[in-house]
């Protein structure tokens, strides 16, 4: 049998179970001998790889379950998903208040007025809007302007102010906005601003995992109703700087004023990032 | 809660016709909201839970372990195939970063201080980066979050997932019997109670064949090119 003493030689030795003169002569090979010093270290590794019968199992597990591709996440919406689902739930409550506008006209008939008749973005307003962005639908851009356009409407939101700029910094760095700058102001054409929100995020599994979303608020700032928000796309996975760029490109229908955008992560909403901007009719 | 917003809507949709009232359009509105809210918040928990894995690792919870894979694997994918590597590197760099979560925690006084996902990525990200850097030969440029985890947080012998990864595949190329001998061998069993197990006539032929085994088992390792690379690492 090939090398059956040396097996038995160097587990008791590993053992500890040598008798003495075994031992002595051992540790001299071991001093000697690089060869044998090898075979002795890979005995030994085997036996401390080995000797866990549960890390086993737990290898045979992973094999078994990596032999196929990774099964479709059952909770796993994405951005996808978000859409579909505040669509539907969105188009229930459009019908539900699609359902109750008599009841308003009964009730409150100047306010229905009003909101039917508000004025493009480049004139000025007669009265002032009631806004509810309640029952305005999260797009992308909103179809009227929604929000007033007085000068309550540059106010500086205080609680806001004080939080301008990156607001988390992780291990992994913090998140930076490139575009817009802060408290740039834009002019809008024919009540339209386009504006290209571009920036970094740290580049960790937090990011890869939950998108980022990016709000904007009116400067009554009330940070269960955004005016609008998006889950800007990311890109350049692979810089080598950390961080991965973002962007999202949206053309916006507001009134003039100040407003504030939010750079969120949607896994537990802490602002990341807060900016200012301010835009004015042409 | 779900169905509060329920009860709440269909309360209003049945008294609707009789009584327009400001106030049960604003119950409406306020229940279609509540609704939406209970809709959407328990999808985005269960989507943005950050499940703690540790305890399926440690017990081989399969169920969890492949919920595991499901959510965790894509990162993972995209780390890799971002660094010039393949599906099956992927899947090799999950596995090995589960077999070091394993270890870690077997440790005593260990914690789990931060996200389950950021330690899993950060593992993933260490282990990749150290094999790619092996495989190319050249100083891979290591951005400086994960040296931030590498350095103070996570302590991975690289050499050693190697190494563990080439005996299991070494030890699973055996034949059966060769495998189950070894593996109650390894895990210190007495001879007496390998020859009973194994159905052997004696302790003697018990000892004879378990060395033949892992005569097997030696050279089966040793003639893996994995091998001689970790010995020249």
């Amino acid at each position: 049998m090939k090398n059956l003493d040396n097996n038995e030689l160097i587990e008791q030795y590993l053992r500890g179970a040598l008798p003495p003169e075994d031992l002595q002569a051992v540790e001299t090979s071991l001093s000697t001998d690089p060869a044998f010093r090898a075979e002795v270290e890979l005995h030994r590794q085997l036996h401390e790889e080995f000797a866990d019968p549960q890390k086993l199992e737990l290898r045979d597990l992973l094999t078994d379950i990596l032999k196929e591709s990774p099964p479709s996440q059952s909770t796993n919406y994405g951005w996808l998903k978000w859409p579909g689902i505040a669509l539907a739930v969105l188009f229930l409550g459009w019908v539900g208040w699609h359902w109750l506008t008599p009841a308003l006209e009964n009730t409150q008939p100047a306010v229905e007025e009003q909101i039917k008749s508000v004025p493009p973005a480049n004139e000025p307003i007669a009265t002032p809007e009631i806004r509810d962005p309640q029952t305005e639908p999260l797009e992308k851009a909103p179809i009227r302007p929604i929000a007033k356009a007085d000068q309550a409407a540059y106010l500086p939101n205080r609680d806001f102010e004080n939080r301008l700029g990156s607001l988390i910094r992780s291990s992994n760095g913090t998140a930076e906005m490139i575009s817009p700058a802060m408290g740039a102001t834009f002019k809008a054409e024919n009540g339209v601003v386009k504006i290209n929100f571009r920036g970094a995020a740290p580049a960790d599994g937090d990011t890869a995992q939950f998108p980022l979303v990016l709000k904007i608020f009116d400067n009554a700032v009330d940070l269960n109703k955004s005016l609008f928000q998006v889950l800007p796309t990311i890109k350049n996975r692979n810089t080598a700087d950390g961080s991965w760029a973002f962007s999202s490109a949206q053309r916006l229908r507001l009134q003039p004023g100040l407003y504030y955008y939010t750079m969120e992560r949607q896994a537990d909403e802490d602002l990341i990032f807060v900016g200012s901007l301010g835009w004015s009719s042409v | 809660m779900c169905d509060f917003g329920l009860t709440v809507l269909v309360a209003c949709l049945v008294q609707y016709p009789k009584s327009k009232t400001v106030i049960c359009n604003f119950k409406l509105s306020l229940a279609i909201q509540v609704l939406f809210l209970q809709i959407t918040h328990p999808f985005a928990a269960k989507t943005l839970e950050d499940f703690n894995y540790i305890p399926a690792i440690l017990s081989g919870d399969r169920t969890l372990i492949t919920r595991m894979y499901a959510q965790l694997f894509p990162a993972i994918r995209q780390l890799v195939k971002d660094h010039v590597g393949t599906e099956d590197d992927a899947k090799d760099v999950f596995q090995d970063a589960i077999i070091v979560i394993y270890e870690m925690a077997q440790k005593p006084g260990f914690q789990l201080t931060s996200k389950f996902s950021t330690l899993f990525y950060g593992v993933g990200r260490n282990l990749w980066m150290s094999r790619r850097q092996k495989k190319t030969n050249l100083e891979v440029t290591i951005p400086e979050d994960a040296k931030y985890i590498a350095d103070d947080s996570l302590h991975i012998d690289s050499l050693q997932v190697e190494r563990g990864k080439l005996f299991y595949k070494a030890l699973r190329q055996l034949g059966e019997d060769c495998q189950k001998l070894l593996e109650l061998f390894f895990q210190n069993h007495k001879m007496e109670e390998i020859a009973q197990k194994m159905g052997f006539a004696s302790e003697g032929y018990a000892r004879v064949r378990k060395s033949q085994c892992k005569d097997r088992l030696v050279e089966t390792i040793k003639k893996d090119a994995a091998f001689k690379e970790l010995q020249t690492a």
